[in-house]
């Protein structure tokens, strides 16, 4: 049976590299998704390594707790333990929070690499970096930048320069570059160095507060010694040092070896790195679903036309098992060798999506290719694994061909319907029931997201079987108006079309799962969009919204709009989260407390600014003994007027808030609010996330331009919109959103469209007689190409079709999900689910270019003497 | 030779299709075959010709060179007065649509299509109006009235090859060229075609070249060819099936 399997290989090379060909993009995806992790881990692994080169310890506060400050006092301790030959405190702000200004007037661009500004490290061991030019910072206001930044972005020695900080505006003079580790691998992003008071100016950090403590040793004590006296000097338990010590009440204290703080570091980039890679893997995962659907449909083809050898084989003694088993090491070889290429093709498939998300606004650092062992076993056991799982069905028909095929030719009679549309049935069903306890009952992400995973697998296997009910009508329909348009070719792809449902249904899978998910995902992204049309429409009454790509908005920035006498009213809001005591109502028993997201701004004119919905009591009333809330957390928490909520502080205390106002409308705030001064109280970043402001009535538009131009100069990472301008540039996050999720489906999409060809020229190559004939009565070739092209067309509108309409269904049931504080606008985007249906179809035809070729280039003597 | 024969043989005025010094040559070196040896040969319009000879004598390779759906390695082939050696794929192509009647042995029907749909097929290729008066004619003569809407794998081999007929009679071709059109036939439903092929020269004046195995199929014809290694070395005018009996017996011993 090897023997056979291996001579039917060879007998239907082209055949088998277009079965192959869908294996091997499936696999190819898969593992670009690893090569592409496992090669940014490493690339920011040897980051990691970089950083804590020098350090030979590190202080940190458990978990970065911002409530437990590393103070002088800590430092001091740390730097008279023996051993310890110095020891720094460190300070760094938030990603892009200082921005410097270009000579240009503008800041550098925040969708890239991260700016990171730190506070300058003055011993060389600890410090990972080297002065290039000029000097490190050592006097007020100065400044160092890598040299690749200062470069790329014309920062000169000598100058000063403003800058845009959490503090607002303020200057400091560039007095030396430097290098980073060898060769200044920052990955893009631009490294920033201040003197230690200019820092916590920028920063808006405390006098005598450090993120944390890097300690050098002299080599008298061993590392672990040292340690361990630093981590009780501290006050932690004793041997509460290592990655294995648990953090509680008494130990406040990380004390890491070098090589903990390498890995710690690098865990830290991997945690985003790893999700990309779960994301990638995600749709990696589904083209390999549809690539199931297209080398199932292959097998069975391929073995229907091999029936009556089949048949002879069965004649001349073959049993049914070694039959079947024939086609499985069949299967079993295509597999191992399409997923060899698909491993290469993997390779080159990483650095596309590289080029791709670069394109698209999400660039990646550069990555050397790093091939696991594990990437390489799961690609050969995936790709095999899915063509053997897909070539069972088929293989079991083959099986069951009876001798007598090899005379008559026929297979028999098709396999009863019946069982498979009530499989079908029954699959949807079940697969529906899943994703509605995915959407509506289960609460874990975890297991949200295998129900949803698994209930669209099996609803989209049990559609396909389902779907050859639907092709022939929906083929003959579609295909109406071609005999018209195209003539005798156009009604002869139609009836092509519709003369075998089946093989045109699961043909058309492969793309209906695509288009499906496609358009689930638009409908989603336009509901999203309509809900912020229509948030900001109910919403805002403020003239202008002041937003920024960078960081937040700095008070100053805020105080310089109010001060202008063109804006009557103006306000920055803050966003953070908090732990109440108050416990839901509908609180498992145990269970206490709750935690929400808090909104601060002026209460004096938030009404002017914005339209809450105020129910009960009035928005001026909320002063710091008080808050408003949304009535839904309300009823929530069971509170009403005059109910008190019992707010957790950063120094653990709890605050006492009477509610003195209730609010409907709180999407583009939060449930809760508070005022400014509580806010400091809960969070250490005293910064806006947006600012909304009102002109004065007899002020222009244009007037406003030109005041918020001159502010801007400060300030310019800032965007000054008008509400229909900010209503815009939210909605076009989400159209960044879905152009992504679409542009990842896509890959789906394509391999469902090397499944089209695949099946255009297996069926070419299937109906060589009846082709030759129709060139003999005189079928020009052109006419030829023209009817394979339109039936490859019908059958991919028929997929695109269902697709979209399976898609509409999942999106507007995933809108219905999502809680309607969140999402409660269904918006369905007509237009662009038919410009996606055409374009399917368009590329349905295209894709048949190939086979339509063969089949106009037919040897007419050939095909008629095989008769 | 009787009355009626003669009357039909002096009836065509043209040629209706012709072969000059026509090569056919397979191969080279050890495997070259010639399938024809310039032949030369022309039938009458209105003629039935029947082409008969063993296997392996060049009678399908003559006939696919006469259809255009071969070139020959040497010589020429005219259609009416149209040389088809010269003709581009293209033209070749519109040549057999609107000049050109094809009966294969089996499979001659697209199973997709319904008897009238493939009795039209030509037409409806090329977009031309069927003249219905003429067709209609033709399916009354066929019989096959009340099987048109019908798919071919609804109709019996006999049915099949009647609309295959009816098609090729249809566009009203120069020529008609059927190979062993009776071939997969019971006796007596191959001897309805025959008879059906015979009446659309008697009534419609319509050319016929056939390729036949079969004396009693080539007894229908006017005139019997007689090929061997790709020669023409016999030819009887009116025969009867006896007479070709004989005749192919003394070419096979000869
Ligand atoms: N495509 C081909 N390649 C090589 N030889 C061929 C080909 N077609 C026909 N022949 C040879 O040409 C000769 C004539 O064949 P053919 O016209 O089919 O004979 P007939 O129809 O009389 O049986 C035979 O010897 C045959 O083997
Ligand atoms: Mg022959």
């Amino acid at each position: 049976m090897l023997r056979l399997a291996f001579k039917n290989l060879a007998a239907n090379a082209v055949r088998l590299a277009l079965t192959g060909l869908a294996i091997v993009l499936g696999v190819g995806f898969v593992v670009s998704s690893f090569v592409l992790r496992d090669g940014l881990k490493d690339s920011f692994a040897g980051l990691s390594q970089e950083i804590v080169q020098g350090t030979d310890i590190l202080v940190d506060t458990v978990d970065d707790d911002p409530d437990l400050p590393i103070t002088d006092a800590d430092l001091a301790t740390v730097n008279a333990i023996p051993g310890v030959r110095i020891a720094e405190g460190g300070l760094t702000g938030f990603e892009n929070s200082v921005q410097p200004i270009k000579t240009d007037g503008t800041t550098i661009a925040t969708n890239g690499p991260p700016q990171i500004s730190f506070a300058w490290t003055y011993d060389d061991a600890l410090n990972p970096t080297t002065i290039e030019a000029g000097r490190f910072p050592s006097e007020r206001n100065e400044w160092v930048i890598d040299i690749d930044a200062a470069e790329n972005h014309g920062f000169v020695v000598g100058e000063t320069y403003q800058f845009v900080t959490p503090a607002g505006n303020r200057e400091a003079t560039l007095v030396g570059t430097f290098r980073f580790g060898e060769d200044n691998t920052t990955n893009g992003a631009t490294l920033m160095g201040f003197e230690t008071e200019t820092a916590r100016e920028f920063f808006i950090a405390e006098d005598g507060i450090w993120d944390e403590i890097s300690v050098s040793i002299d080599g008298s004590v061993p590392v672990p010694e040292v340690q361990e006296a630093i981590s009780v000097a501290l006050g932690n338990e004793p041997n509460s040092i290592g990655p294995d010590a648990v953090p509680n009440e008494t130990n406040r204290f990380e004390v890491l070896d070098q090589a903990e703080v390498a890995a710690e570091t690098a865990a830290s980039f991997n945690q985003g790195i790893d999700f990309f890679g779960y994301v990638l893997l995600a749709f990696a995962l589904i083209s390999l679903f549809v690539s199931v659907f297209i080398i199932a449909n292959t097998f069975s083809i391929v073995i229907g036309q091999r029936i009556r050898e089949l048949g002879l084989l069965r004649a001349i003694g073959a049993t049914p098992s070694q039959i079947r088993r024939s086609v499985l090491i069949e299967s079993f070889l295509i597999g191992i060798i399409a997923s060899l290429v698909g491993i290469v093709a993997g390779i080159g498939l990483a650095f596309g999506l590289k080029s791709v998300l670069g394109a698209i606004g999400v660039p990646l650092p550069d990555f050397d290719v790093i091939l696991s062992t594990t990437t390489i076993a799961t690609a050969l056991i995936v790709g095999t694994g899915v063509t053997m799982l897909s070539a069972i069905i088929p293989a079991l028909a083959a099986s069951r061909t009876s001798p007598i095929t090899a005379i008559s030719g026929i297979a028999e009679k098709e396999e009863k319907s019946g069982r498979r549309y009530i499989v079908g049935a029954v699959a949807s069903a079940a697969g529906a029931g899943l994703l509605f306890l995915a959407l509506f009952v289960l609460g874990g992400t975890q297991s949200t997201l295998i129900a949803l995973g698994v209930g669209a697998g099996t609803l989209f296997i049990g559609l396909t079987l389902l779907s050859p009910l639907a092709a022939k009508p929906l083929a003959r329909f579609l295909g109406a108006p071609l005999r018209s348009a195209l003539g005798m070719p156009g009604e002869l792809s139609k009836e092509n079309a519709a003369r075998n449902p089946r093989r045109t249904a699961s043909t058309a899978a492969a793309l209906m799962i695509g288009l499906s998910l496609v358009s689930g995902a638009l409908v989603l992204g336009s509901s999203i969009k309509a809900e912020i049309t229509k948030t900001f429409e109910a919403g805002l009454i403020a003239d202008y919204f002041v937003n920024t790509q960078a960081f937040d908005i700095p008070d100053e920035a805020i105080e310089q709009i109010e001060a202008d006498p063109a804006f009557t009213a103006v306000t920055g809001v803050r966003f953070w989260g908090v732990e109440l005591e108050n416990t839901p109502v509908d609180a498992d028993p145990g269970e206490t407390g709750t935690g929400t997201g808090v909104g601060a701004l002026d209460f004096s004119v938030a009404d002017q600014l914005f339209n809450l919905g105020v129910i009960d009591g009035d928005l001026k009333d909320v002063d710091n003994d008080s808050v408003a809330l949304d009535d839904d957390l309300a009823e929530k928490l069971g509170l009403g007027m005059g109910d008190t909520v019992q707010m957790v502080l950063d120094n653990g205390e709890v605050a006492d808030l009477e509610v003195v106002a209730l609010f409907t409308e709180a999407q583009l705030l939060e449930a809760m609010l508070i005022t400014v001064d509580r806010y400091e109280q809960i969070s250490d970043q005293p910064t806006s996330d947006f600012a909304a402001a009102l002109k004065a009535p007899d002020v222009t538009a244009a007037e406003a331009d030109e005041r918020f131009a001159e502010i801007g100069a400060s300030y310019p990472n800032l965007e000054f919109q008008s509400a229909a301008e900010a209503r815009e540039s939210f909605a076009s996050f989400v159209d960044t959103f879905t152009s992504v999720l679409s542009a990842m489906l896509g890959l789906a999409i394509l391999i469902a469209l090397v499944g089209i060809a695949n099946t255009m020229a297996l069926s070419v190559f299937e109906r060589t007689r009846e082709i030759g004939l129709l060139r003999a009565v005189g079928m020009t070739r052109r006419q030829s190409r023209t009817m394979i092209r339109w039936e490859a067309a019908i059958i991919s509108a028929v997929g695109a079709i269902l697709g979209a309409a399976i898609g509409l269904g999942l999106g507007i049931l995933l809108v219905q999900a999502i809680p309607d504080q969140f999402l409660s606008t269904i918006a369905v985007p007509w237009l662009r689910i038919l410009v996606l249906v055409i374009i399917a179809s368009v590329a349905g035809l295209a894709s048949a270019f190939f086979p339509a070729y063969r089949a106009s280039r037919m040897n007419v003597l050939d095909a008629i003497s095989t008769m | 030779m009787n009355t009626q024969t003669m009357q039909r043989t002096a009836a065509p005025v043209g040629v209706a299709a012709s072969t000059t010094a026509a090569s056919k040559i397979y191969g080279s070196g050890d495997t070259r075959v010639v399938a024809l040896d310039k032949v030369d040969v022309s039938f009458a319009q209105g003629q039935f010709t029947a082409i008969m000879g063993p296997s392996g004598s060049g009678k399908s390779t003559l006939m696919h060179c006469l259809a255009g759906l071969d070139r020959l390695t040497d010589g020429a082939v005219r259609i009416g007065d149209v040389n088809i050696s010269e003709l581009s794929e293209k033209d070749l192509t519109l040549l057999r649509r609107n000049k050109i009647g094809f009966v294969f042995q089996a499979f001659n029907l697209v199973p997709t299509l319904t008897a009238i749909e493939n009795i039209t097929l030509p037409m409806d290729l090329g977009k031309t109006k069927p003249d219905q008066a003429h067709l209609d004619e033709v399916i009354r003569a066929v019989g096959l009235a009340d099987r048109l809407k019908h798919k071919p794998n609804e109709l019996s081999g006999g049915q099949q090859q009647r609309v295959a007929v009816a098609r090729a009679l249809g566009s009203r071709p120069d020529v008609i060229f059927a190979d062993e059109p009776t071939g997969n036939l019971d006796s007596q439903t191959g001897a309805e075609i025959l008879a059906f092929m015979r009446r659309a020269v008697n009534e419609f004046g319509q050319t016929i070249v056939m390729v036949t195995h079969d004396p009693v199929a080539a007894s229908y014809a006017d005139r019997v060819l007689f090929l061997n290694d790709g020669r023409i070395v016999n030819e009887l005018q009116n025969p009867d099936a006896d007479a070709i009996l004989a005749a192919l017996r003394s070419a096979t011993l000869g």
